[in-house]
């Protein structure tokens, strides 16, 4: 009994393994600096933070926004799905921004491995990796915080 | 006889100008006057294009209808922000300028100091006191930075160059009021402020002549709102401009000191799909000269200008684009008859009508190379400075454009 009730949630494991994994694995999550207090955002904040609407965390530390380059793939990726915006709206937002005088732009970052290393060593960062490659590395190299999106 | 000029310690600190005071603002960031506040927030951005322009006739930006064209086109920035309190930034932008005869000068683009009194996220309402840009359609805020703009020459008839002064920034203030809803998001901007010193070009573009006076901005409101949509497909504006030009008559002048009224109105609407971006943008500018004197009797025209433009993303790093756009400096006169009888001037000197094919490769994120060719119809958009006989203009020309462009 036990032992087919075993296999039966192996295979369930497998098979949800071989339908998400794609998306489970290769999704981008949103990673924050260890400082930051807090565990999950709603899609309207994050989208806030990453338009450089809002500076501060809740509890005051400013907020350190890092991001790659528009042509990586994984910032595409973060764009469309976790912000539901399009790349190019990121860019005429922080162009503007920059060249008008009316606000900044996020810090841009050459790769996923520079991405994590800074917002580990930074004070109220965010930004954004791959679970896969999160996973993969050593954990005690990176001390960030995964931020749940609502 | 010499004249001396008293300077007061006022023009020493140079705070005779409001965005100097914005200037010294920033230099006192750097102390250790503000010592719990964030200093990592200090960013540099910058861009410099160079283009070459090479027409059948008609010069644009320096002797164009020469044969070997011409290189004179050089726009440099660098800008530095600052947001040291969370309520609180500063930035500042410096831009050298040459284009062709028209303007060979470096200027204090924006120099400001940003205030956010309210923010929930949802909602930001903030204060701008300074040098501001003006927030005109869909480009004239950033209309320097190549990277930002449709094409190396933008659609004259709503950034028009011969103005370019009235419109770029203004010494003043600005209210804005960002909204983010379920269907997307809102802004109002409004702005009140003195528009920068104007060239003799005013002059020649509402005057057809240098006169012996000068043309003076007086202070200008403005005032947009606009929509986005979340993804950033879908996006409309509208701008309305009030602005008056007062004339400071010169001793035995040739002009009573009337004054120019002018009122914009644009709409501005982007829709993209796919690959494909649509863009139009629709100018009604109302220009009343009143009170200059026999020479130049009192006058009531209405401007009218619009574009279309189709772009189409060919891959991540190509861009191709047409457009097609049309300036009739008097709507009542489209072919220039009545312009032509009132000044001596071509009739085509009335209207500007044009299309154009661009492409743009946008081989790493720093760089762009961009090139275009137009027919135009119409010789109102070509400065004074440039063509300086004025009647010999031709009606029908072409114009090609290359342009680098490098940001940082």
């Amino acid at each position: 009994m036990i032992g087919k009730r075993f296999k039966k949630q192996i295979s369930t494991i497998l098979l949800l393994f071989f339908i998400y994994k794609p998306s489970v694995l290769l999704a981008t999550d949103v990673i924050a600096s260890s400082n930051v207090s807090i565990s999950s955002l709603s899609l309207n904040e994050l989208r806030h933070i990453f338009f450089m609407r809002v500076q501060q965390w809740p509890d005051g530390t400013p907020i350190k926004v890092y991001v790659l380059k528009d042509s990586n793939e994984l910032h595409k990726q973060f764009s469309k799905e976790k912000l539901g915006v399009f790349p190019y709206k990121l860019r005429r937002l922080w162009d503007r921004n920059t060249f008008s005088g009316t606000g900044q732009a996020p810090i841009v970052l050459d790769n996923e491995l520079d991405m994590m290393k800074t917002i580990s060593a930074s004070q109220g960062g965010i930004g954004y990796a791959r679970k896969k490659t999160i996973n993969d590395s050593n954990p005690s190299r990176f001390n960030v915080r995964f931020i749940n999106v609502e | 006889m010499i004249q001396t000029q008293a300077v007061s310690t006022f023009d020493l600190l140079m705070l005779n100008k409001p965005y100097h005071a914005v200037l010294l603002l920033f230099i006192l960031c750097g102390s250790p006057v503000f010592a719990n506040s964030d200093f990592d927030t200090f960013q540099l951005h910058g861009f410099v294009n160079q283009g070459y322009f090479l027409s059948s006739h008609n010069n644009v930006n320096g002797k164009s209808s020469s044969n070997h064209g011409s290189l004179g086109l050089t726009e440099i920035g660098i800008n530095a922000s600052i947001r040291p309190f969370s309520q609180l930034g500063f930035a500042v932008q410096g831009i050298y300028r040459k284009a062709g005869a028209l303007s060979d000068e470096a200027q204090i683009d924006f120099a400001l100091l940003d205030w956010t009194f309210y923010n929930t996220g949802d909602t930001q309402a903030g204060l701008r006191l300074g040098r501001i840009k003006n927030p005109i359609g869909f480009y004239n805020e950033t209309r320097d930075m190549a990277f930002t703009r449709p094409s190396i020459v933008l659609p004259q008839g709503i950034y028009y160059e011969r103005l370019r002064d009235l419109y770029l920034s203004s010494d003043g203030a600005q209210f804005y009021y960002n909204q983010s809803s379920a269907f997307g998001e809102f802004s109002l901007q409004a702005n009140i402020g003195k528009p920068m010193g104007g060239k003799n070009e005013l002059e020649y573009a509402f005057f057809t002549f240098d006169a012996p006076g000068q043309l003076k901005a007086k202070t200008s409101k403005l005032v947009k709102l606009a929509y986005e949509s979340h993804s950033g497909a879908t996006r409309f504006a509208m701008t309305y401009i009030d602005l008056d030009l007062d004339y400071k008559e010169e001793a035995y002048d040739i002009l009573n000191p009337g004054d120019i009224a002018i009122d914009v109105l644009i709409f501005s609407a982007q829709q993209r799909v796919n690959n494909l971006t649509l863009t139009a943008e629709y100018l009604i500018q109302d220009n009343v000269l009143s009170d200059f004197g026999f020479l130049l009797p009192d006058s009531n025209a209405t401007s009218i200008s619009y574009y279309l433009e189709g772009a189409y993303q060919v891959s991540t790093e190509i861009q191709l684009s047409l457009r097609y756009d049309a300036l009739y400096i008097n709507e009542d006169d489209k072919n220039g008859a009545l312009y032509s009888a009132m000044t001596g001037m071509p009739r085509h000197s009335a209207f500007t009508k044009g299309s154009m094919v661009g492409l743009s490769w946008v081989p790493s994120h720093q760089w762009m190379i961009r090139t275009e060719y137009h027919r135009i119809s119409g010789s109102s958009t070509l400065s004074r400075a440039d063509n300086t006989d004025m009647n010999a203009n031709k009606k029908h020309w072409d114009l090609f454009a290359l342009q680098l462009s490098y940001r940082f």
